[in-house]
């Protein structure tokens, strides 16, 4: 059954990943390689986002007053009693936790765009033994720093400062900051290959970040504007 | 002996510790998805935790659920607690006047000391609590009139095959200080005043509800308290201080304990009566209060006979209080506590009483503070009191007065015909009207013509 759904949905986007790196020019260097085969999945998933984007925009005041009433009614009763009235709650809103999730397909297709692009990093033996600058050799953790690895740190620091920019919620921030130093301990051994592409992730989305809050308008909008535009026009 | 580093050296040299023992993750989520990937998960954690929680509640319903014959009525009255059927009796007997029959679904059972009800009132005793409720809410009827708020919040449940439910206020409320939700899903509430009528408004604006119907009602009970009042013996010339507080933490008893009753008691004589909930809820207070020396404690069933005897109340939050300054037109001191709603409609709504505001002039705040002075409030308050204030805020307060019992069953009624009308035009229209035209002519009555 899961080679089945590997076929049907996996396979095509590896193939994929592997006909753009490949079309990449090759002078560059694996290492360069990466960063703008990074670079070209974020762009491509500009409109994703842009989509998320307006999705979230639409459900946080939703949740946002379905947060405030069930805080509210917790200060106040336990048990059943609140099992109960966060019930009504839901309802009176119309809010449905498993549908909120379930409702937002654009968040599976960056989960699976992500999932699958680590996949195939990782099956990259174009990675083996290939230097990029000071990293002796992709395929390796890079042992930069006086022996531990730089890259994921760099990685974490530009992950935090992404929160920083984007979460305004000082809970969620928190929350953004312990998944930042999570990702740090499981990734903190990888090849620094991976964890090239995976900065220059971060550091894509952390410009992003910063453009919307300096435009005060999403990056994304004007970017899927300009991309109709040039549609509308051939 | 063993040497304990500093919690922070400790967590520095656990985090050190898990970078150096990392391994490669074979993980397929990047530290950016990472927070998309939590939404997920603990969204679809909280709908399991939905999910499973709700299934035990409906097993529950499942498990008690039973169909009995008895189970079908047309007009069903429920009646959670023997102090409520005072609202109801009234309404019976000017319903039965009508020659409408009525089946009375009681949550106790109904010995020989209750007031003997009317011929044609079918009467069902159902179990106390979750049980009980199961059977309600599978029971069918066109019309079921409570006074338990909360429908379709907690185990009180809607039932598929009662096409209309509807409320009556047992007392002269604001919902304030009620529970959450409390009115939210009833199709109709017989609202006692116009500040109940508006607040219900204010909910359905704040919470987006649909509006329900509000009918200008009444308290039921409230002229045979009159009738009672009225055949009472007159007062006697000593002044009698009634002392009437609520249950739970707001009670004036749970704040200051008891020793307040004994300093009016040299002052005055006292009948101390405290809240029947009290006996469950708080029963080492309850034992502690009917053990008070040198006054009158008094636990009959209905406070009519204590209140008769009384020319002041004191109380807090206490429903009594508006029955006492309303229908026997005397002073009310009540000790204001500013008390934080707790999570009641109150908080809601916003503001404070619009009620005590209204009626200060004869229902009179008094600090906490002045707990130590009190019988000299109390003496005070008896010496300014006008009736005639009394009367005039009657007038504006209370939908009815001194006859909402045959209004509430008029508006009962009403609502039942119209219900009635509604099937027969969906029989008509071929739709299943949930069969209950059909049983309604198979038993030989005739259909009421719509009013």
């Amino acid at each position: 059954m899961l080679e089945v759904l590997d076929s049907i949905f996996l396979q095509p986007l590896m193939h994929l990943y592997s006909l753009v790196f490949a079309a990449l020019p090759g002078g560059l260097g694996v290492g360069w390689r990466l960063v703008l085969f990074s670079v070209l999945i974020n762009l491509v998933l500009m409109p994703v986002y842009h989509q998320m984007e307006l999705h979230s925009r639409k459900t946080n005041a939703a949740k946002a007053a379905v947060a405030r009433e069930v805080a509210r009614l917790k200060q106040h009763f336990r048990g059943r009693e609140r099992y109960f009235y966060i019930r009504t709650v839901y309802r009176q809103h119309g809010y449905r936790p498993l549908a909120a999730v379930l409702g937002s397909a654009d968040l599976f297709v960056q989960i699976l765009v992500f999932a699958t692009v680590f996949r195939f990093l990782s099956e990259l033996g174009a990675l083996q033994g290939v230097p990029f600058g000071p990293i002796p050799d992709l395929s390796q953790p890079d042992r930069l720093l006086w022996g531990a690895n730089l890259l994921p740190l760099l990685m974490t620091g530009i992950n935090a400062l992404s929160v920083l920019t984007y979460v305004e919620n000082r809970a969620k921030r928190v929350q953004g900051w312990a998944l930042a130093v999570l990702f740090l301990v499981l990734l903190y051994a990888s090849p620094s290959g991976l964890v090239l592409y995976w900065t220059t992730n971060n550091l894509f989305s952390l410009i992003r970040n910063l453009l919307y809050r300096v435009s005060g308008q999403g990056v994304d909008a004007r970017f899927v504007r300009s991309f109709e535009r040039i549609a509308s026009q051939h | 002996m063993i040497c304990r580093l500093p919690a922070r050296v400790e967590s520095a040299a656990l985090a050190c510790a898990c970078l150096l023992l990392a391994q490669p993750a074979h993980a397929y989520i990047d530290p950016g998805t990472g927070s998309a990937l939590l939404y997920v998960v603990s969204g679809i954690v909280l709908s399991l935790y939905f999910s499973v929680r709700g299934l035990y509640y409906r097993a529950v319903d499942l498990f008690f659920r039973a169909r009995f014959r008895d189970q079908n009525c047309e007009i069903a009255i429920h009646c959670e607690d023997p102090r409520y059927e005072i609202t109801f009796l009234p309404v019976i007997d000017a319903l039965q006047e009508r020659g409408l029959d009525v089946t009375l679904f009681t949550m106790y059972e109904r010995d020989e000391t209750f007031p003997s009800l009317p011929g044609r009132v079918a009467h069902r005793a159902i179990p106390p609590g979750m049980v009980g409720y199961a059977y309600l809410n599978n029971l069918e009827a066109v019309l079921l009139v409570t006074t338990t708020p909360q429908l379709d919040v907690m185990t009180f449940r809607r039932s598929r095959r009662v096409r209309h439910y509807t409320i009556v206020s047992h007392a002269l409320g604001e919902s304030r200080y009620v529970r959450p939700f409390a009115y939210d899903y009833f199709d109709s509430v017989l609202c006692c005043g116009p500040i109940l009528k508006a607040n219900i408004r204010r909910m359905e604006g704040i919470r987006k509800l649909p509006a329900k119907q509000l009918l200008e009602t009444g308290i039921p009970h409230w002229e045979d308290l009159m009738r009672r009042a009225q055949v009472s013996a007159p007062l006697g010339p000593q002044p009698v201080v009634l002392v009437a507080p609520s249950w739970g933490p707001l009670s004036m008893f749970e704040a200051f304990g008891t020793g307040f009753v004994a300093q009016i008691a040299k002052r005055y004589p006292v009948i101390v009566r405290p809240h029947p909930q009290m006996k469950v809820s708080q029963p080492d207070l309850y034992r502690q209060i009917l053990a008070l020396d040198g006054v009158t404690v008094d636990t009959a069933r209905t406070p009519s006979a204590a209140m008769s005897r009384a020319h002041i109340l004191l109380s807090d939050i206490s429903g009594i209080t508006h029955e006492f300054a309303f229908i026997y037109g005397r002073p009310v001191v009540i000790i204001d506590r500013k008390q934080a709603a707790g999570g009641l409609e109150g908080e809601v709504l916003g503001g404070d009483s619009d009620l005590k505001e209204q009626c200060k002039d004869f229902i009179v705040p008094t600090a906490p503070g002045e707990i130590d002075r009190i019988t000299d409030h109390l003496s005070r308050v008896l010496e300014q009191h006008s009736v005639e204030r009394v009367r005039e805020a009657r007038d504006r307060l209370i939908y009815n007065f001194g006859r909402g019992s045959q209004v509430a069953a008029q508006q009962i009624e009403d609502l039942y015909r119209t219900e009635l009308a509604r099937v027969a035009a969906e029989e008509s229209a071929g739709g299943h009207g949930r069969g209950l035209l059909r049983r309604f002519l198979k038993a030989g009555r005739r259909l009421p013509s719509a009013s």
